[in-house]
């Protein structure tokens, strides 16, 4: 456990004091929001149009943070480092909390934004806030694997974006459904897609772990 | 295997046969509708194509024969073929029954999506060209990808409504049933043969690039 | 530590259809040294990657022994791997990498006493990313000599050293090398030099 602990830690030094990637991610969710604000002029978009919205810049933004948990590994060559350093499930896990954490921020500086420029209420906040954290969760598992697998080969960033859109998609859907009822106030439908991503999440990441010290171990 | 494919070439005439003359015109779309013997079939080995690739991927991660990654690969290629098939039929059908080529519909979307794997799936072979650890990164990705699937489909009846007819209001008679089960038979004799012809071709070439190594 | 020794039965290995080596044969045992030796691209950090469980060969297997039973290789506490492909991160300080790879404070005052012996003591809160080569490799050495492990495994420990990070490289070589399982993949005759035995890959 205290290792992972390490690991974690190792991530959290390397991410903080790169701080590049860290801004191109926060710059690139908010010009996303804003322009998306600016565009709709003011004008009130209805719920599902909000939602909508809301979840691809998340995605979006997501795919932009969550891909280099593993592929900066593999194009700094620290990945042998890593390898030797510790058993895969702890690698796999240590990046797997950092992902979900990062990502948690990732998505309180976008519904922050988002909520600030765009016109439309929040009826229930906790409900909301629920929603949001819970896709993040889902979307994180997923994408944690599936950033270990573009990692490996030649085109990192966009292999990525390619092979996690179709994995992803059914995270996206419930969590855009989910956050349009929760906009019309039908909080109970809303609450219930929390079980949606818990399963989501929980087959993913066991799928994950099982399949992880393949794609780890070079051949 | 290649042996119950070879009835292949007796099913699949037997089954064009049936299908348009032994099945009774259908109600609502006429002869149009013999498209029907064709399309589901179709989406059908689609489908099998990738529960096929699908297991074979878990068995090779378990045991590690590489016949078994290669011959999920093939089962993917022709997997993808007949998504294609399944969907541009698909649309017709869509064109006939509800005037459009596309509707969001839940069936129609799993197939895209499908499509959409397929291709992440090839992009991603491609891209670790000449990397010794390709067939587990792949087949590592199709299981996440068939761990995923279920969940696709559990989220679409709860965000469309569904115009894909149900099965029963169109297969109400014997005859049509029958010639469904042939087509559906016979398509599936389709993918093995071509599955098998596949595995061959890749045995000769394996074999003749041994015998030029052993010249050497 | 117990001593533990490394058995390499028949191993081959193959990229698509260029075979690198094959037939290779040895047992690598506390205090008999083992030199790798062949000229460039015969393979021999491949092989000392195979003999740590880093790279899986095309055919043959390497077992490790322990008082002559079978055990699992595990790799961080294991052996200390000295490679020109490691790679450590620029953001983290040298002690920090040091720490990553040990663990904690109780290992603290070895590591300064290493840190020391090979000059790098003022520099360990120091960013590696302004470390120089020779600097690198003498942190390499570091830690992989940091967990005390009963196998090191070393691929070219000295390249881009001076004069001064040599010296102590050998002075420590001589003392731990009746203890420890080694395996130096090397063309330089000192490195060489210090081994008892010697493979030579490469027509």
């Amino acid at each position: 456990m205290r290792k992972i602990l390490r690991l974690i830690r190792k991530d959290l030094l390397v991410e903080f004091r790169e701080r590049r990637s860290l801004f191109i991610v926060l710059s690139f969710a908010i010009s996303t929001t804003l322009s998306s604000a600016i565009a709709s002029a003011g004008t009130s978009l209805g719920a599902w149009e909000r939602a909508i919205l809301l979840w691809i810049i998340i995605l979006f933004a997501g795919i932009i943070g969550l891909a280099h948990s593993f592929t900066r590994e593999e194009e700094r060559g620290t990945s042998l480092f890593l390898r030797l350093s510790s058993p895969p499930a702890f690698v796999f896990f240590s990046k797997l909390i950092f992902n979900i954490c990062f990502f948690a921020v990732l998505e309180a500086v976008i519904v922050s934004a988002f909520v600030f420029f765009h016109e439309g209420d929040v009826p229930s906040p906790f409900i909301f806030i629920t929603i949001i954290l819970g896709g993040g969760f889902a979307l994180s598992s997923g994408a944690t694997v599936l950033s270990a697998i573009a990692a490996k080969s030649a085109m990192r960033g966009a292999l990525f974006a390619v092979i996690s859109f179709p994995v992803l998609l059914p995270v996206l859907i419930a969590a855009i459904r989910a956050t349009a009822l929760c906009f019309e106030r039908h909080d109970i439908s809303a609450a219930s897609e929390m079980i949606f991503f818990l399963a989501f999440s929980g087959a993913l990441i066991s799928i994950s772990y099982l399949i992880f010290p393949h794609i780890w171990n070079n051949e | 295997m290649k042996h119950i494919a070879r009835l292949i070439h007796i099913a699949m005439p037997v089954s064009i046969v049936l299908a348009f003359c032994y099945a009774p015109t259908a109600e609502v779309h006429g002869e149009a509708g013999r498209l029907l013997f064709f399309h589901v079939p179709l989406a059908w080995t689609a489908t099998i194509g990738f529960l096929v690739a699908g297991a074979l991927s878990i068995a090779f991660l378990l045991r590690g024969r590489d016949s078994h990654e290669i011959t999920a690969r093939f089962s993917a290629e022709i997997g993808l073929f007949f998504t294609v098939l399944a969907t541009a039929s698909g649309s017709i059908w869509s064109k006939l029954s509800w005037g459009s080529f596309w509707n969001w519909d839940p069936r129609q979307t799993s197939i895209i999506i499908l499509m959409l794997i397929y291709l992440a799936y090839f992009s991603l072979n491609a891209s670790l060209k000449g990397n010794e650890g390709r067939g587990k990164i792949t087949s590592a990705y199709l299981i996440i990808a068939m761990a995923s699937l279920p969940f696709l489909i559990a989220v679409f009846p709860r965000v469309f409504g569904s115009l894909h007819p149900h099965s029963g209001s169109l297969v109400a008679d014997v005859p049509t049933r029958l010639t469904l089960i042939a087509s559906l038979a016979a398509f599936t004799l389709l993918y093995l043969q071509i599955l098998s012809i596949r595995q061959r071709i890749h045995h000769f070439e394996f074999s003749r690039q041994a015998d030029d190594q052993k010249l050497q | 530590m117990l001593s533990i020794s490394i058995h390499a039965n028949n191993i081959s290995k193959k990229y698509g259809n260029r075979i690198i080596f094959s037939s290779i044969n040895f047992d690598a045992s506390p205090s008999h040294p083992c030199a790798i030796c062949g000229p460039n691209g015969s393979g021999k950090s491949t092989l000392l990657e195979i003999l740590g469980g880093i790279r899986r060969p095309s055919s043959g297997s390497v077992r490790y022994t322990q008082n002559g039973e079978n055990i699992e290789n595990n790799y961080e506490r294991f052996f200390g791997f000295v490679s020109p492909r490691l790679r450590f991160y620029d953001e983290l300080t040298a002690l920090e990498t040091i720490q990553f790879v040990s663990g904690g404070a109780d290992i603290m005052g070895k590591s300064v006493h290493l840190l020391e012996q090979f000059g790098l003591n003022q520099y360990r809160n120091l960013q590696i990313g302004h470390f120089s080569t020779g600097m690198l490799q003498r942190l390499k050495i570091i830690t992989a000599l940091i967990l005390n492990p009963p196998v090191l495994l070393l691929d070219e420990p000295t390249s881009n050293l001076d004069e001064t990070g040599k010296n102590t490289f050998f002075t420590l070589m001589q003392k731990i090398i009746p203890h420890k399982t080694i395996v130096i993949a090397t063309n330089d005759p000192d490195e060489a030099a210090l081994c008892s035995r010697r493979i030579v890959l490469g027509a």
